[in-house]
C-alpha cells in the first residue's frame, strides 16, 4: 500500500499547502495575462525571478529546477526527507519525477540568444535542459541515492509516477519514494498549443458551453510516500490508452473510462463509493466532452465533478500530480472546489458540474490526467482508512 | 534478490548510415502497421521504434493488442526539440501543430499505441545515461504488478543534431524492442514460453566500465551488459551511479540460474 506522508507544492493561486488550501476557500485564481505576444492567461508562480539554488548547485540554474526549488521550501519538504532517510536509508529511497517538458525553457533562451552552430553549452544539459534534469537537481538536492526515474508521458506524466512508486515498492525495490510533477512555462508548449488553436484568450472555463481552450500554467508538486501508514493512501489507479489519434481524445472517452474503471477495480469499490471526481477538465471542447461522456458512462449522476484549472491554469506533465494534491487538500477539508469561472455548463453534458463549492466529507477521491498519444491515468485517494 | 520473467521475442534496429556517418535525409523504412495518416507525421524516432517492435511482435508470434509498453530514451525527440528552438527563435507564431505534437517525449509511444491497438498502459521514461535499465526496470515492475499482461519495451536514441555532436557524439540511432511477460504465463504468446531472463537489482559500483571515456549517451547500452547475438541481455546495466542491474538468460528447460 502506498501512503502520502508529506505534500509540499507551488503554483500560480499559492505556495505551499496552507496557501493553496486558503485560495480554494477564497476562490481566488492564480491566472492572469500573459505578458507576452500572445493573447492569453496563465497560471504564472511568483518570484521564481529571484530564487536562488544552494550555492554548491548553481550549475542548477533554470526555471524548472527554481520552481522545484521554490515548492522544497514552501512546506518544509527537506525536513520530512531527512526524516525518511534516517528511517529507511537514502538508497531505499526512490526518486520519481513527472515532467512533460523539464527545463526546456533554458535550451529556448540559448537558441535565441546564440543562432550560430555549434553550441557552447559544455556539461549543464544534464542539469537544465534534459528530461533528467530536474529529477538530477532533486536527486543532489534531497541527497537521494536510489533508483531515479523521469516520467514523460505527456500530461498524464506524473499521475504515472505516483503508480510506478506503488509498483516499486509492492516489489519492495525500495521502502519509500519522493514524487514529484514539475512543469515550468515555456515558449514551445505556449505557442504549440496555439498552433492547435487549444489556447484561450479569456481565464479557462472548463466545461462551461462558451469555453475556449486551455490556459497553460506552472506548478511542483512533491510528495513522500512510504510503504507505512500515514495521513492518505494511494486507494486504486488504473491506467489506459486510447490506440486513437495523436493529440485527440477518443470521442467517447472510452479510454478514459477504461483508466477509471480500473481504478475502480484495483480499489475495490463501486462507483457510487466515489464522492468526488477532480476532473483532468481542461477546458478545451473535445477533452471536456470526451471526459463528460467517460464520466456519465460510469457513475451515477449525483455525483460532484469540477475541475481547478480556473485556479492553477493546465499545468501539464504537473497536473496528476497538483490533482493528487488537491484531492488530498479536499479529503482533509470537506470542501469541494467549484468549477472556477464557469457559468453555463455545456448542455450537451451529462455529469454534475459543481458551479458552487459544496462541503460534505467524501471516502473516496478519483482524479483525472490525460495526455497527447492517448494517455490515460486515474487515481483515487482516501484516508488512512481501515 | 533474484526475480525472473520469461523473454517472448525481440528485435534490433540500427538506422541506416550514410558514408559519413551521418543519417540525415535518409529514409527510414515503413513500419507495416502504421497507418497512411501515421507515416505522413511520424517521426525518425517512432518509425525505428516502430520498426524494432514489428521484429518483436513476430519474434514472439504475440498479439500487440495484449501489449502494455514502456519507451525509454535519454534524449528521445531531440531533433524535433531542435527545429522547435529554431522556429521559435525567428518566428514562434510559424511553430507547426505537427511539430509541437511530435516534440513530447512520448511520441514514439503514442504512434506505437495506435498501430499495436492496445488499450493497456503505456509509459514513456527517461533518466540521462541510466535510460536503458531505468526502462527496463519500469517495464519489470509493471509484469510483476500485472502479471497476465505482457509488456513491450522500448529503448531507443536517435543521432543527435550537429549542435549537440560535440556534447553527445554521435552513433548511430538504434532501437530495441523486448517482450516481457511473467514467469507463470504464455502472456498470449503462441510460441510458448521463452528463455528465462533473472534479474537483481544490486548496490554498490559497477565493477567494470568498460568505457568510461565514452560520450554518455546513447551509452546507456554501457555496462558489461550485451545486446545482440547469442549474449542477448546478459551481464549488468547501471541504474545509478550506486546500483546496477544484472541480467541472466538461461533457456526455458536447462537448469534454473539459481
Amino acid at each position: 500500500m502506498l501512503y502520502i506522508q508529506a505534500c509540499s507544492a507551488t503554483a500560480s493561486c499559492g505556495a505551499g499547502c496552507r496557501e493553496l488550501q486558503r485560495a480554494f476557500f477564497e476562490e481566488q485564481s492564480g491566472l492572469s495575462p500573459w505578458p507576452g505576444p500572445l493573447p492569453t492567461y496563465v497560471g504564472t508562480v511568483a518570484g521564481l525571478d529571484t530564487v536562488r539554488l544552494p550555492d554548491d548547485l548553481q550549475t542548477f540554474d533554470c526555471r524548472n529546477n527554481r520552481l522545484a526549488e521554490h515548492a522544497i521550501r514552501a512546506d518544509h519538504f527537506e525536513s520530512a526527507v531527512k526524516a525518511a532517510a534516517d528511517q529507511f536509508g537514502t538508497s531505499r529511497i526512490g526518486l520519481i519525477v513527472g515532467t512533460s517538458s523539464s527545463g526546456i525553457a533554458s535550451l529556448e533562451d540559448a537558441y535565441c540568444r546564440k543562432r550560430s552552430e555549434p553550441f557552447d553549452f559544455s556539461d549543464r544539459l544534464e542539469k537544465t535542459f534534459e528530461l533528467h534534469a530536474t529529477a538530477n537537481y532533486l536527486k543532489q538536492r534531497l541527497q537521494l541515492s536510489g533508483p531515479a526515474l523521469t516520467v514523460s508521458s505527456a500530461c498524464s506524466s506524473s499521475a504515472q509516477s505516483l503508480v510506478l512508486a506503488h509498483q516499486w515498492m509492492e516489489r519492495k525495490w525500495i521502502d519509500a519514494a519522493v514524487v514529484a510533477g514539475i512543469d515550468s512555462l515555456c515558449m514551445t508548449t505556449l505557442f504549440g498549443f496555439r498552433s492547435l488553436n487549444l489556447v484561450a484568450p479569456t481565464p479557462c472555463r472548463p466545461f462551461d458551453r462558451r469555453r475556449a481552450g486551455i490556459n497553460l500554467g506552472e506548478a511542483a508538486v512533491l510528495m513522500l510516500v512510504s510503504n507505512r501508514p500515514g495521513p492518505w493512501r494511494l486507494a486504486g489507479y488504473g491506467e489506459s490508452a486510447d490506440a486513437y489519434h495523436i493529440t485527440a481524445p477518443h470521442p467517447d472517452g472510452e479510454g478514459a473510462r477504461l483508466a477509471m474503471s480500473r481504478a475502480l477495480t484495483r480499489a475495490g469499490i463501486r462507483p457510487s463509493d466515489i464522492g468526488y471526481i477532480h476532473a483532468h477538465g481542461t477546458g478545451t471542447r473535445l477533452n471536456d466532452l470526451s471526459e463528460d461522456r467517460a464520466i456519465s458512462h460510469l457513475f451515477p449522476p449525483e455525483i460532484p465533478v469540477s475541475s481547478t484549472k480556473g485556479w492553477t491554469g493546465h499545468t501539464l506533465g504537473a497536473a496528476g500530480m497538483l490533482g493528487a494534491l488537491i484531492s488530498l487538500l479536499t479529503l482533509e477539508s470537506g470542501l469541494l472546489p467549484r468549477t472556477l469561472n464557469t457559468e453555463e455548463p455545456d448542455p450537451g453534458l451529462r455529469s454534475r458540474i459543481l458551479l458552487e463549492a459544496e462541503r460534505t466529507r467524501p471516502n473516496y477521491i478519483l482524479t483525472n490526467a490525460f495526455g497527447f498519444g492517448g494517455n490515460n491515468c486515474a487515481l483515487i485517494f482516501a484516508g488512512a482508512g481501515p | 534478490m533474484k526475480e525472473q520473467v520469461r523473454l517472448f521475442g525481440w528485435g534490433s534496429i540500427t538506422d541506416c548510415e550514410q558514408p559519413d556517418g551521418r543519417t540525415e535525409g535518409a529514409e527510414i523504412e515503413e513500419p507495416v502497421s502504421f497507418t497512411r495518416a501515421s507515416l505522413r507525421h511520424a517521426t525518425r524516432a517512432a518509425r525505428l521504434c516502430g520498426l524494432a517492435a514489428e521484429q518483436a511482435l513476430e519474434n514472439a508470434r504475440c498479439p500487440s493488442q495484449t501489449l502494455a509498453c514502456v519507451f525509454s530514451s535519454a534524449l528521445g525527440e531531440l531533433e524535433i526539440t531542435d527545429q522547435i528552438c529554431r522556429v521559435l527563435a525567428e518566428q514562434p507564431l510559424a511553430l507547426s501543430p505537427v511539430l509541437f505534437h511530435n516534440s513530447v517525449h512520448n511520441t514514439a509511444a503514442g504512434y506505437w499505441s495506435i498501430a499495436g491497438q492496445s488499450r493497456n498502459p503505456c509509459r514513456a521514461v527517461a533518466a540521462g545515461p541510466f535510460s536503458f535499465a531505468m526502462g527496463f526496470l519500469t517495464a519489470l515492475g509493471q509484469i510483476q504488478t500485472e502479471p497476465e499482461t505482457p509488456v513491450l519495451y522500448i529503448y531507443y536514441e536517435m543521432t543527435v543534431p550537429d549542435r549537440f555532436r560535440l556534447i553527445y557524439g554521435s552513433p548511430p540511432a538504434r532501437a530495441v524492442a523486448f517482450i516481457l511477460g511473467s514467469q507463470d504465463r504464455a502472456g498470449g504468446s503462441e510460441s510458448g514460453p521463452g528463455p528465462c531472463l533473472s534479474f537483481e537489482i544490486e548496490t554498490g559500483r559497477m565493477r567494470e566500465i568498460p568505457d568510461p571515456g565514452a560520450p554518455p549517451y546513447p551509452g546507456p547500452f554501457s555496462g558489461t551488459g550485451k545486446l545482440t547475438g547469442t549474449t542477448l541481455l546478459e551481464g549488468t546495466f547501471p541504474l545509478s551511479a550506486e546500483h546496477y542491474l544484472t541480467l541472466h538468460l538461461s533457456s526455458p528447460d536447462g537448469p534454473s540460474p539459481a
